[in-house]
């Protein structure tokens, strides 16, 4: 593992010019029968292939709609609406990075857990029923940092695991 | 049912979804969210105390669910969690991980349980 990812922390999400660069990818537009079609169009009127893998994550998280009641035996009810709508955009953003989920599952709470992990570096991104957003990195299980979602922490948290030395021609 | 003490070494059991959905990573591992409590765990989170009970009965159906075992002591080692039996009608194994279990204490939890192999369950 490469020590520069051991060190980052809280304030490495702090300067001011991601915002600028990042701010068509989080509003990209979001095309309601994305599972069913193939590329999705950003603000920029960039026009990305949605690959197959996410095609089949955005799949599997409609069918969480349709989950039973009581589906983890402890009483859990279905993901709402808002953290289904919310994690498919996500997915969405992901299509331009062409970066696949590991594990995509309901939380008890009505929420949604979209994880990316290279190694034993992990991405936890939830979205809960109050359409808020969190993003949490670990290695293994310890947890580095924890912020509310934004466009800010969505792309530093992606760079924080995808190309943590900031020397990558192509992680984007 | 009179209310048990929970040692140190008593194990506790919690169910954990392993068919849709599906809560075990690709690397085998298992997600720390087998341990988040829903909006209705104003209490604690529910588990049952091993002794009281057998993993068979716990694990309710083994093609759905599957099931980890983590010591009382472990749950005490995390900070401001406790562990206390708490039985319910049908259930007189029933007991309560209590404190608030956050996203950080959640990941000691799981690092500190143990799976129970599923043939063991069937």
């Amino acid at each position: 593992m490469n020590d520069s990812v051991k060190q980052i922390n809280e304030t490495d999400f702090g300067f001011g010019l991601v915002a600028a660069a990042t701010g068509s990818l989080f509003a990209a537009a979001i095309n309601k029968s994305a599972s069913e079609n193939s590329t999705v169009t950003f603000s920029e009127s960039k026009v990305v292939a949605i690959p197959e893998k996410i095609k089949s994550a955005i799949s599997k998280i409609e069918t969480y709609r349709d989950l039973p009641a009581n589906w983890n035996g402890y009483g859990a009810n279905p993901p709402s609406e808002n953290s289904i709508r919310n994690s498919i955009d996500f997915l969405l953003r992901l299509s331009k990075k062409q970066r696949i989920p590991s594990l995509i599952i309901p939380t008890p709470d009505e929420g949604i857990v979209i994880e990316l992990q290279e190694d034993d570096i992990r991405l936890e991104f939830l979205f809960l029923p109050d359409n808020s957003s969190e993003v949490s990195g670990y290695i293994g299980n310890d947890m580095k940092f924890d912020h509310r979602l934004s466009e800010t922490t969505e792309y530093c948290s992606l760079k924080w695991l995808f190309c943590p030395d900031g020397n990558c021609n192509d992680w984007e | 049912m009179e209310i048990v003490t929970i040692g140190n070494d008593d194990f506790l059991l919690r169910r954990f979804p392993l068919a849709h959905p599906n809560y075990i990573r690709p690397d085998g591992s298992i997600s720390s969210f087998a341990y988040q409590p829903s909006s209705r765990d104003i209490d604690g989170l529910s588990v049952d105390l091993e002794k009281l009970t057998t993993p068979k009965v716990t694990v309710q159906d083994p093609n759905i669910f599957g099931l980890l075992k983590i010591k009382g002591g472990s749950i005490r080692a995390v900070p401001d969690l406790d562990c206390v039996h708490n039985p319910v009608d049908g259930n007189d194994a029933h007991s309560l991980i209590i404190g608030k279990i956050t996203k950080s204490k959640k990941n000691q939890l799981i690092d500190a349980s143990e799976r129970i192999p599923q043939a063991e369950l069937i």
